[in-house]
C-alpha cells in the first residue's frame, strides 16, 4: 500500500506531534483520517507513534476511535484513522452557547467517554491524556477516544508545534504534586475536568505552570492535608501552604444540577485513592435516564 | 486475565496449534542446488540460536528489561515465520527487532547504543528494516510474555499453601528463570502466556504447583484434568527450552552459509533489505 492510494484532502487538525488530513481512498471513495508523522532519521519511527500503534491495534471498542492501518513513505508514516467529523474542542466551540453544551448533550458524550475509559482500564491501558482536543464526535454524535501514545511515551523528546504546548488543565494533583504511583485515577480526574468544562464552556483549571496549576485547583476544591489525604505531606512536590476551603461547586459550575455536581464531586477527589472508577461512575444516578 | 489474552492481537495473529505452526516453519523453503541456501532445518536452528543466545548477549551488553528481551524474541519469530531467512539477513534483523521492541517497551535505546554493541552492523542498517518488520508483524506491536501472570500465580500460591518461604522464593526464582529461557521456545506461539507461568511453576515444584491446582482450579465449569495435561505438555516443551539442537560445530557450518549468502559480492543472489 502507499499513500497514493490516498488522496489527501484538507488538514483537519493539528496537534501535539502530528498533522491530521482528510483523506480519500482512491479505489473505495472511503474518507478516512491520515495522521502523518516525521520519522526521525535518526531513530526511525518516534516512540510516541510506536505505543500509539501498539495500542490501538489492542483496543477495539465502539468508543475508540479505529486504526486502520499503517503507511510508510521514505520519510512519514501515515496512521489511516476512521474518519470523525471534529474533535470535541471545536464541536464546544461551533454548537455550545459561549462554549457551553446543554446538559443532555454532556451527559451523553460523558456517558461515552467513561465507557470508553472503562474498556481502556478493564484492559489495563492509561490514557494519560484526556482532553478535548483528544475526544472525537462523528456525525452521529458518537464520541471516540483518540490520541493514545503522547501521555504514555517517554524516552527521547520528539518534536511539539509551538502552537500547543503540552497542556496541564486535565493534569490531578497527586501527579502535579510529584507522586509516580498514579494509575487510573489519572483519567478520571482529567475525566472530571471534561464533564465540567462541557457545562461552563470554560477549562475548570486553566493552569500556566505546575504551580499555578496547583494553586487554581486549591482555590476551587480547597487545600489537602494529612487528615483528607493522608501521606500529601510526603509528596515531592508539597508545601506548607495556607489552608483554603473548598467551594461550593454549584457556584463555579451553575449549570449543573445537584445529582450531576455530586459526579463530579466523586470523579475530582483530590485523593486519588478516593477518585470513583469508570465502572462505578458509568452506575451513577445522573446516567439513570440514558439507560 | 485469560480472557484479556483472548482480545489480544497476539491470540488472534500470533498463536497457532502445532500442524499450523510446523507448516507456517516450512512452507518458505525450496529445494536448492544453491550451496548458500539454507534448508528449514538449518534456517530454524539458526533463527532459534539468534533468538535466545545472541539474543541475550546482546540484553545482557546493554543491561536491557527481560521485557524487551522477550518482545524482542518474540519479534524476530514472527517475522521468520512470515519470510525465510534466506531472503532476510538474520543478523540484520535481531537488532531492528531490539531496537522496535526497546520503543515498544518504553525502554529507549538509540539505533547508535545497539549498532556499537554489535560487530559489523551500523545504525543505518538497524533502522532500516523497521517498517519491514514492522508491517510483516502487521502492526501488532503488544507481547504478552509469562512473567506478569507468574507474578499472580506466585502471589496466588503464597495465600493457599503453608509451604516455607524459602522453598516458594526458590520456586519462583526457577520458574522465572525458565520462562526467560523459553522466551523463543515454540511454546510462545502454542500457549497462553498464563499456562507457560503455570507449567515454568509445575517445572520448579510440582508438588505444591499440583495442590494449588487442586485447591483453586478445580470447578463444576472446567476438568482440572484436561487443564493439567495442557501444563503438561507446554512444561515438556519447556524442557528443551531454546531449542537449539545443533552443535556449535554444525552452527558454525551454517552461519558460514549464511555468510556466503548475504557477502556483499553475492549481492545479486538476494535482496539485503
Ligand atoms: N480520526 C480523526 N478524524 C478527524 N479529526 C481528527 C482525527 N484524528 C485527529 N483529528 C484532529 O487532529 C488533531 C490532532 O490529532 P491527534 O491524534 O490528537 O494528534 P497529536 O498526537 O499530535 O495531538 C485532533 O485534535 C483532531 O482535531
Ligand atoms: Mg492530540
Amino acid at each position: 500500500m502507499s499513500t497514493s492510494q490516498f488522496q489527501q484532502l484538507e488538514k483537519l487538525g493539528e496537534g501535539t506531534y502530528a498533522t491530521v488530513y482528510k483523506g480519500r481512498n482512491a479505489e473505495t471513495g472511503q474518507i478516512v483520517a491520515l495522521k502523518e508523522i516525521n520519522l526521525d532519521s535518526e531513530e526511525g519511527t518516534p516512540s510516541t507513534a510506536i505505543r500509539e500503534i501498539s495500542l490501538m491495534k489492542e483496543l477495539r471498542h465502539e468508543n475508540i476511535v479505529t486504526l486502520y492501518d499503517v503507511i510508510h513513505t521514505e520519510n512519514k508514516l501515515n496512521l489511516v484513522f476512521e474518519h470523525m467529523d471534529r474533535d470535541l474542542k471545536k464541536f464546544m466551540d461551533n454548537y455550545g452557547v459561549r462554549g457551553a453544551l446543554d446538559r443532555q448533550q454532556a451527559k451523553i458524550f460523558m456517558f461515552q467517554l467513561l465507557k470508553g475509559v472503562m474498556f481502556c482500564h478493564e484492559n489495563r491501558v492509561l490514557h494519560r491524556d484526556l482532553k478535548p482536543q483528544n475526544l472525537l464526535i462523528n456525525r452521529k454524535g458518537v464520541l471516540k477516544l483518540a490520541d493514545f501514545g503522547l501521555a504514555r511515551a517517554f524516552g527521547i523528546p520528539v518534536n511539539t508545534y509551538s502552537n500547543e504546548v503540552v497542556t496541564l488543565w486535565y493534569r490531578p494533583p497527586d501527579v502535579l504534586l510529584g507522586s509516580r504511583t498514579y494509575s487510573t485515577s489519572i483519567d478520571i480526574w482529567s475525566a472530571g475536568c471534561i464533564l465540567a468544562e462541557m457545562l461552563t464552556g470554560k477549562p475548570l483549571f486553566p493552569g500556566s505552570n505546575n504551580d499555578d496549576q496547583l494553586d487554581r485547583i486549591f482555590r476551587i476544591m480547597g487545600t489537602p492535608d494529612e487528615r483528607t489525604w493522608p501521606e500529601v505531606t510526603s509528596l515531592p512536590n508539597y508545601h506548607p501552604m495556607s489552608p483554603i476551603p473548598p467551594k461550593d461547586l454549584a457556584l463555579v459550575i451553575p449549570q449543573c444540577d445537584v445529582v450531576g455536581l455530586d459526579l463530579i464531586q466523586s470523579l475530582l477527589q483530590m485523593r486519588p485513592e478516593s477518585r470513583i472508577s469508570a465502572r462505578d461512575a458509568l452506575r451513577h444516578p445522573w446516567f439513570a435516564d440514558l439507560y | 486475565m485469560a480472557e484479556l489474552y483472548r482480545k489480544s492481537s497476539q491470540f488472534r495473529l500470533w498463536s497457532f496449534d502445532a500442524p499450523t505452526l510446523a507448516q507456517m516453519k516450512s512452507r518458505n523453503f525450496k529445494r536448492s542446488a544453491d550451496e548458500a541456501y539454507l534448508d528449514a532445518h538449518e534456517a530454524e536452528q539458526l533463527v532459534l540460536f539468534f533468538a535466545s543466545d545472541k539474543l541475550g548477549a546482546i540484553c545482557e551488553h546493554l543491561n536491557l528489561p527481560s521485557q524487551v528481551r522477550a518482545t524482542s524474541a518474540a519479534y524476530f519469530r514472527r517475522f521468520f515465520l512470515v519470510n525465510s531467512a534466506n531472503d532476510y539477513d538474520p543478523r540484520l534483523l535481531l537488532p531492528t527487532c531490539v531496537f522496535l521492541a526497546a520503543k515498544s517497551e518504553n525502554c529507549f535505546i538509540t539505533a547508535d547504543q545497539l549498532a556499537s554493541s554489535l560487530q559489523n552492523i551500523d545504525a543505518q542498517r538497524v533502522r532500516a528494516l523497521e517498517f519491514e518488520l514492522f508491517s510483516t508483524m502487521k502492526f501488532t506491536l503488544t507481547v504478552h510474555n509469562g512473567l506478569w501472570p507468574l507474578q499472580g500465580f506466585f502471589l496466588d500460591i503464597q495465600r493457599c499453601t503453608d509451604t516455607d518461604q524459602e522453598t516458594l522464593a526458590a520456586m519462583f526464582d526457577s520458574a522465572r528463570k525458565l520462562v526467560i529461557e523459553c522466551f523463543a521456545n515454540d511454546v510462545v506461539f502454542l500457549y497462553s502466556p498464563s499456562r507457560i507461568a503455570l507449567a515454568a511453576l509445575m517445572a520448579a515444584n510440582e508438588f505444591v504447583v499440583t495442590e494449588f491446582m487442586a485447591v483453586s482450579m478445580d470447578g463444576p465449569n472446567r476438568s482440572l484434568d484436561t487443564l493439567l495435561e495442557s501444563v503438561h505438555a507446554c512444561r515438556e516443551k519447556m524442557n528443551e527450552r531454546s531449542q537449539v539442537t545443533m552443535s556449535k560445530e554444525e552452527l558454525k557450518q551454517v552461519n558460514k552459509k549464511l555468510k556466503m549468502r548475504f557477502s556483499p559480492d553475492s549481492s545479486k543472489r538476494v535482496k539485503t533489505s
